[in-house]
């Protein structure tokens, strides 16, 4: 047995204590951590097309659509799982579509103001709620350089609802219950979503060779322990 | 701690309310430690290669720098997983292409069928060593194992533990450890990607990144205290094996247990991937 082994058997109690401490507190916090489905996030398309300012509005989950539906009163309760969970049906999203509550409620929840007045919108004719999304239409008037787009979709039933909204130019943000608000440039050139990809890709790399060098000198560190213990037993 | 982080522990959402700490203003440690009781606590949950660390570990005769190894695995894979499928969903349209729901879908089909590769591997290495035991022929004992692979073997602590292995030429455990480590982190947590797209579409990419990493290594080390577990489990069931003769029996069925369970896991897993495919 090397001396490594011994060194590592003798904080071996330890470590195994440590470990099942840390898993019961996984345990503890595991069931606040509710499951989730994988899936696309909510997002939210802004464009400026002939004057007016355009919402392309998406749901992530399909189930996100019967979910909305239920808290519009267009399903019967009896559709919600005893875990709360709802399951999407063909028709759901058709039945939302031809009900004027869904215009009530994205124009509720969605509003632009431009140069200092709240722009007059309407929810343009859906063709496939689940697929397209709904595009929401804003008429500012004499357009101003810049609008606040506020979006408070789907937070009013969990609040860790959030949208991915993309702008002119390659423009990003993220809405959620504490950020419902984003002022966007209508005049965002393709230069600026140039420059937010190259940010993101030296970001990503300095952390990402941050991570290789640190991993790098930790298996370095390791292994040069490991052979220096591994002499005086040879 | 900041006023966004106070509330994050005590909501019922821990995971799902991960990507605040991109968006609030905060003490970038403490939500790097955060971010790696999440990946712990996600972990924990059922279903994330825990049974699986543990069946291999002891199917293997492993031993802990195997567990580091899977657990190591697991973090890099996860890393790996999420920032492709963030960095593609953000910037190349990926949703265009594919709904997210069928691409993890997709994945967690390879991902067990990497666990049943490495389960049916194993087990038949277990039906070899078997046979080569049970009738004492020689023939048994010379395939594939001439690769001077000789390194590391003979520790003190092995000679209780794996004196069923002496007998045999040295094992390559690392490969299926590796192997199921990549199985367990290739299909990325929702939380982690909300929190890497959230961090690309404010602009504070790094940081986001950086979370990332610590649930990965918070996954990472739940996966490696199983895989510890397990092995002690297993070395307190050999020693007491000398005394007690269906310890003993249960000792020397217990490894093939652990790779049937191993490829039976991971044909349940490869069949709930095609049942989401499907459906």
């Amino acid at each position: 047995m090397s001396l490594l082994d011994l060194a590592v058997l003798r904080r071996l109690p330890a470590v195994v204590v440590g470990c099942l401490a840390f898993a019961a507190l996984g345990l503890v916090l595991a069931p606040l951590a509710s499951a989730h489905p994988f899936g696309d996030p909510q997002t939210v398309e802004v464009t400026v097309d002939d004057g007016d300012v355009r919402l392309r509005w998406q749901v992530g989950g399909t189930d996100d659509l019967t979910a909305l539906a239920l808290a519009l009163g267009l399903l019967p309760q009896d559709r919600v799982y005893l875990d709360g969970a709802t399951i999407y049906e063909d028709g759901d999203g058709d039945l939302l579509a031809a009900s004027p509550r869904l215009s009530e409620y994205l124009l509720d929840r969605v509003d632009v103001r431009a140069g200092g007045t709240d722009c007059d919108g309407e929810l343009l004719p859906v063709t496939d709620l689940a697929a397209d999304g709904a595009v929401l239409s804003f008429a500012c008037g004499a357009l101003a350089d810049e609008a606040v787009v506020a979006v408070r979709t789907l937070t009013d039933l969990h609040p860790d609802y959030r949208t991915l909204a993309t702008g002119p130019g390659g423009q990003r943000a993220v809405y959620d219950d504490d950020n419902p608000e984003h002022t966007w440039s209508l005049t965002g050139s393709p230069e600026a979503g140039a420059a937010a990809g190259s940010s993101a890709a030296v970001q990503l790399g300095s952390v990402a060779g941050l991570v290789v060098v640190g991993g790098a000198a930790g298996a370095f560190y390791v292994r040069r322990r490991g052979r220096r213990a591994e002499v005086p037993a040879g | 701690m900041t006023p966004a982080l106070v509330p994050m522990l005590g909501l019922p959402s821990m995971g799902e309310r991960l990507p605040d700490l991109v968006t609030s203003p905060g003490f970038v440690p403490f939500a790097l430690l955060v971010s790696y009781v999440a990946g712990a606590a996600h972990a924990v949950a059922p279903g994330h290669g825990k049974s699986l660390a543990a069946a291999y570990l002891v199917g293997s005769d492993g031993r802990r720098r195997d567990a580091a190894w899977m657990a190591g695995s697991v973090a890099v894979m996860h890393t790996l997983s999420v920032l492709v499928v963030a960095v593609a969903w953000t910037f190349l349209s990926l949703s265009d292409l594919v709904r997210l729901e069928a691409l993890t879908a997709s994945l967690q089909l390879v991902a067990g069928l990497l666990v049943v590769a490495t389960g049916a591997w194993l087990l038949r290495r277990r039906l070899r060593d078997a046979g080569g035991h049970g009738h004492g022929h020689g023939h048994g004992h010379g395939h594939g194992h001439g690769h001077g692979h000789g390194h590391g073997h003979g520790h003190g602590t092995q000679t209780i533990e794996r004196t069923e292995t002496h007998t045999h030429a040295p094992v390559r455990r690392r490969p299926g450890a590796v192997l199921l480590g990549i199985s367990g982190g290739l299909v990325p947590s929702p939380s982690a990607f909300l929190v890497l797209v959230t961090g690309l579409y404010t602009g504070r990419a790094a940081l986001a990144l950086a979370l990332v990493v610590a649930f990965g290594l918070g996954l990472a080390s739940v996966l490696y205290g199983v895989g510890l577990a397990a092995l002690a489990g297993s070395a307190w069931l050999t020693r007491a094996a000398g005394s007690h003769r269906l310890l003993g029996l249960a000792t020397r069925v217990a490894p093939a247990l652990a790779a049937v369970s191993l490829t039976l896991l991971g044909c349940a897993v490869t069949a709930l991937a095609v049942t989401t495919l499907l459906g």
